[in-house]
């Protein structure tokens, strides 16, 4: 007995490194720390890794306009960056186990489209008084109005697709048909464009793009309470995911609630992914390929685990999809949501390739 | 000793969008005592694995009731339910990159907190499982790296780390080659001796039911005909009635299952007695009737000498020596019926 004991702590412990679970996220720490710094430093102007910490604990530099440019502009962006890329890979890796799908995730299940058509909602119908400057400018209120809209557009075609899911049992048929509702989503909110004043359209293009740098640092404080309040609610929904792992009807005969489980699976999911996708528009791939990429590095499929590891790793991809947005040493800058499908796409491939097929990798 | 399971007036089925429910077999009135374990027979789509599943409360039945322990399976719910009862499934678990340790942990989730973190007592348990069915060299390999076998006995550790007095199997011996089958019965066979635990298991190996079952629930259109010890159910004919189909008879002597080929002739065969056994199983085979001694008719003499046999096959104007079965069937074989 003693035996079988001792073998829980070394099956605990082994991934393809070979190194104990938590040098692996010390190591990621640090990464995500070092990304942080530099991601700070970058931009039309170009602020040394020593100056952004000295501004940062608060110390002064020589250049007085760094002091505005870290705290009002970068600090913001950096952090909806960390937070956006957390968020968004939890979301996917919840979609992942409660579809049992290794290919669902926020984008290619159409929840960002759902959520972009709240956003249109909110930015197409109300005429010229609700375009992204005015809520803006309405500050605290304009913010929960975006939030609430996508939030609830996304929940909506999340929920659409769970009830189609318990009649698709077949996987590729559920995900194309997600793909479908996610277009004619997209569709719905082309013709409302079509009708729309040329204004109104030119601010709802420039959040399709993505964007890091929408969330205002008045905003900042509530994208990051709903935010953290979705990813506590995810890491508490670690037990049940993992039930799900065997399957629904295993699931019940070990005393899970698949209704409230779902049910709670859609809300943390839909304020996850809605709330990002509302603040920075649409951002592909993160939510997909994160899960994946933290399931190979850390060679389990325990949720108590890959929760804080996909929410540490999306942190990652994100800064590093920022960093190289910024073009480094140019003045301008990419959108976000090109990079991140420029460095998602090839990790879904690499796993693809890596385990022959995505079922034993998930 | 105590009833583990009655059912009574409990008809299953599924209920339709439109109209009145499909009903598949009932009413069925059974019991089941602690201790006890029951192999569920019978031919194919009677509703074997609706029952099981009726029983395991994943579907709703259509009328009557369900007592797990003296309770009423309507009024039990979620974690209370699930420490009643465990089951073994035949849907394969393909998702998740899990140590069998891992799998058989969540066998523990019905006891532990919202975490999922495992006490002493959850890792006893599960050690005390994966004793019981010796899988000790199983307990790092992931599942996909698992045999057929070896993941069915993971699968049973598991419902035993849930630690129920009821466990049920749907076909937990299909897929598997025949030691791993005995292996599966024999081990459920122990459990149910010593830990008193109550075990249904449904499955298509007739003769390793018959001889491992306490009893046996025979499943046929529409209801359970048939509950009992397994010999009573041979003496009595219900087990050839159930099964037999045109070319199909059930041997009561010999306890199996017999392919009939209409007959051709008649032929004796004499000698060494194992040869004659396997000798006649070939013959009859071919669609003749053995007779045990020389007469008029066709006959084979069975010589086994220094380990090696040879079949001598006389009949009114020949003479022929065969040194295999493969041989001697060739020739006897029935001609086409064109020639």
């Amino acid at each position: 007995m003693t035996n079988s004991e001792n073998h829980i702590a070394t099956t605990n412990q082994t991934n393809p490194f070979g190194l104990s679970r938590s040098i692996l996220f010390g190591i990621s720490i640090a990464v995500l720390a070092m990304l942080f710094l530099v991601d700070l430093g970058l931009g039309s102007v170009s602020i040394p890794p020593v100056d952004v910490l000295k501004l940062l604990s608060g110390q002064q530099v020589e250049n007085e306009l760094w002091h505005k440019i870290v705290y009002m502009i970068r600090l913001p962006k950096s952090i909806t960056a960390v937070l956006a890329g957390g968020a968004l890979a939890v979301a996917g890796l919840q979609m992942q186990t409660l579809f049992r799908n290794p290919l669902a995730g926020p984008s290619v299940l159409g929840i960002t489209a759902g959520a972009s058509l709240g956003v249109a909602l909110v930015m197409l119908t109300t005429g010229g008084v609700a375009s992204i400057y005015t809520i803006r400018q309405l500050g605290m209120a304009g913010s929960w109005l975006i939030v609430i809209a996508s939030a609830t557009g996304s929940g909506l075609v999340m929920a659409l697709i769970l009830m189609l899911s318990a009649r698709i049992k077949d996987n590729i048929s559920l995900l194309i048909v997600g793909i479908m509702i996610g277009n004619i989503t997209i569709s719905i909110v082309s013709i409302w464009q079509y009708f729309s004043a040329p204004e109104q359209i030119q601010d709802y293009l420039m959040w399709t793009f993505g964007s890091l740098g929408g969330v205002t640092s008045s905003q900042l404080s509530i994208f990051i309470g709903i935010i953290s309040i979705g990813l506590i609610m995810a890491f508490i929904g670690s037990k049940p995911l993992n039930t799900l792992l065997l399957g629904e009807n295993y699931a019940r005969s070990l005393g899970l609630n698949i209704k409230l489980t779902r049910i709670y699976l859609i809300v943390t999911t839909s304020i996850l992914a809605g709330t990002v996708t509302g603040f920075s528009g649409p951002i592909a791939f993160v939510g997909i390929a994160v899960p994946h990429l933290s399931r190979s590095l850390l060679g389990t499929s325990d949720h108590r685990v890959l929760i804080p590891a996909t929410m540490v790793l999306g942190a990652i991809l994100m800064l590093f999809c920022d960093i190289i947005a910024q073009l480094p040493g140019s003045q301008i800058s990419l959108p976000i949501n090109a990079i991140t499908a420029l460095l998602g796409s090839p990790v879904v491939v690499w796993v693809i390739l890596k385990n022959r097929n995505l079922r034993t990798a998930f | 000793m105590d009833k583990a399971l009655e059912i009574s007036k409990l008809e299953i089925g599924y209920p339709q969008r439109k109209g009145a429910p499909v009903k598949v077999a009932g009413p069925i009135d059974i019991a089941l005592e602690q201790g006890e374990l029951i192999c569920l027979l019978g031919p194919n789509g009677v509703g074997k694995t609706t029952l099981l599943r009726t029983i395991a409360g994943i579907q709703e039945p259509l009328h009557g009731t369900v007592l797990l322990m003296q309770q009423k399976l309507s009024a039990v719910r979620g974690k209370d339910l699930a420490k009643l009862l465990s089951v073994v499934l035949t849907e394969r678990i393909s998702y998740g990159n899990l140590t069998s340790y891992e799998l058989i942990s969540f066998g523990r989730t019905p006891y532990t907190g919202w975490f999922g973190n495992l006490n002493s007592d959850d890792k006893r348990k599960i050690a005390k499982a994966i004793e019981s069915t010796n899988i000790q060299h199983l307990v790092h390999k992931s599942i996909h790296k698992l045999s057929d076998g070896e993941l069915q006995k993971v699968m049973i550790a598991r419902a035993l780390a849930q630690d129920t007095p009821i466990i049920l199997l749907d076909e937990p011996t299909a897929h598997l080659d025949i030691p791993n089958r005995i292996d599966i019965i024999r081990l459920l066979r122990k459990l149910a001796r010593e830990t008193g635990k109550a075990i249904i298991m449904s499955t298509h190996e007739l003769d390793l039911a018959l001889q491992a079952a306490d009893k046996i629930w025979l499943m046929t259109v529409e209801n359970i005909t048939f509950s009992g010890a397994p010999e009573d159910l041979v003496l009595n004919d219900v087990f050839g009635n159930a099964f037999t189909k045109e070319g199909i008879e059930y041997d009561k002597s010999h306890g199996i299952f017999k392919v009939v080929e209409p007959h051709c002739a008649e032929i004796g065969i004499t000698g060494d007695e194992v040869g004659v056994f396997w000798t006649k199983r070939a013959m009859e085979r071919l669609g003749y009737t053995v007779v045990n001694d020389e007469g008029e008719y066709d006959f084979i003499k069975i010589n086994h000498l220094d380990n090696k046999w040879s079949w001598s096959y006389s009949s009114k104007n020949e003479k022929r020596i065969y040194t295999s079965i493969a041989a001697l069937t060739d020739f006897l074989k029935p001609k086409g019926g064109h020639s």
